[in-house]
């Protein structure tokens, strides 16, 4: 899961240590949410998007792995 | 190397490194590991100088280090309650390797037991893979 929170956090000149006081986390979940080891649970999810003021799909963008078999309801359904 | 870009706005005394939960999480763990670990060493000098280990009933006395262990145990278990959600993953999953890595080392020992190669010191053996694997494998965790 590819996701813009480095790219936020730079923009708001935020350390990680702040971003993960702003979250009630760790800064080691931060650095590893940065670097794409890991991806949150979604109340953390929301708590990100709160915290930048933007929504979930605008942070996170799932890779074709991600996505795996699934397939569009609405297209595949017609 | 881990990037850790300094707020403009946060006080020096606060660091870069640490947020908030780190801290309070370190400091409740240690605040629980500490006095149980010093109350290990301090029980296992007096029973290493006192007790008299080729009598019987020094088999008995040489346990009670183990007691404060439970502490320790306990304070470990309550860092995992505390950990956030990745915290969590990564201590339940270095403990899962360490516990793995003992296992396995238990086996071989016991093995080893059924065809006469024993060791006094067998025990030691399995704790030590355990542990050393638990710590590697955090640390390596923390490292990449």
């Amino acid at each position: 899961m590819e996701n813009r929170l480095k790219e936020l956090r730079a923009v708001n000149g935020w350390s990680q240590a702040h971003l993960a006081d702003l979250l009630g986390v760790s800064r080691q979940t931060v650095n590893a949410l940065e670097k794409g080891r890991y991806d949150p649970s979604l109340p953390l999810a929301f708590r990100l998007a709160r915290v930048f003021s933007t929504t979930i799909e605008d942070l996170f963008t799932p890779d074709e792995d991600d996505l795996g078999e699934t397939t569009n309801s609405i297209t595949s359904s017609g | 190397m881990e990037e850790s870009t300094e707020h403009p706005g946060e006080l020096a005394s606060r660091g870069p490194r640490l947020s908030a939960e780190d801290k309070r999480q370190r400091n409740s763990y240690l605040r629980e590991f500490i006095p149980a670990i010093v109350t290990f060493w301090i029980l296992l000098a007096i029973v290493s100088n006192t007790v008299d280990q080729t009598t019987a009933g020094a088999r008995l006395w040489v346990l009670v280090p183990v007691l404060p262990m439970i502490g320790v145990a306990v304070a470990l278990y309550r860092a995992t309650q505390r950990a956030d959600e990745y915290g969590r993953i990564v201590m339940l999953e270095s403990m899962a390797l360490g516990f793995g890595v003992s296992m396995i080392v238990a086996m071989a020992v016991g093995f080893l037991g059924t065809i006469g190669v024993a060791w006094t010191f067998s025990g030691w053996i399995v704790f030590g893979a355990g542990m050393t694997t638990w710590g590697l494998a955090l640390l390596g965790r923390n490292l990449t």
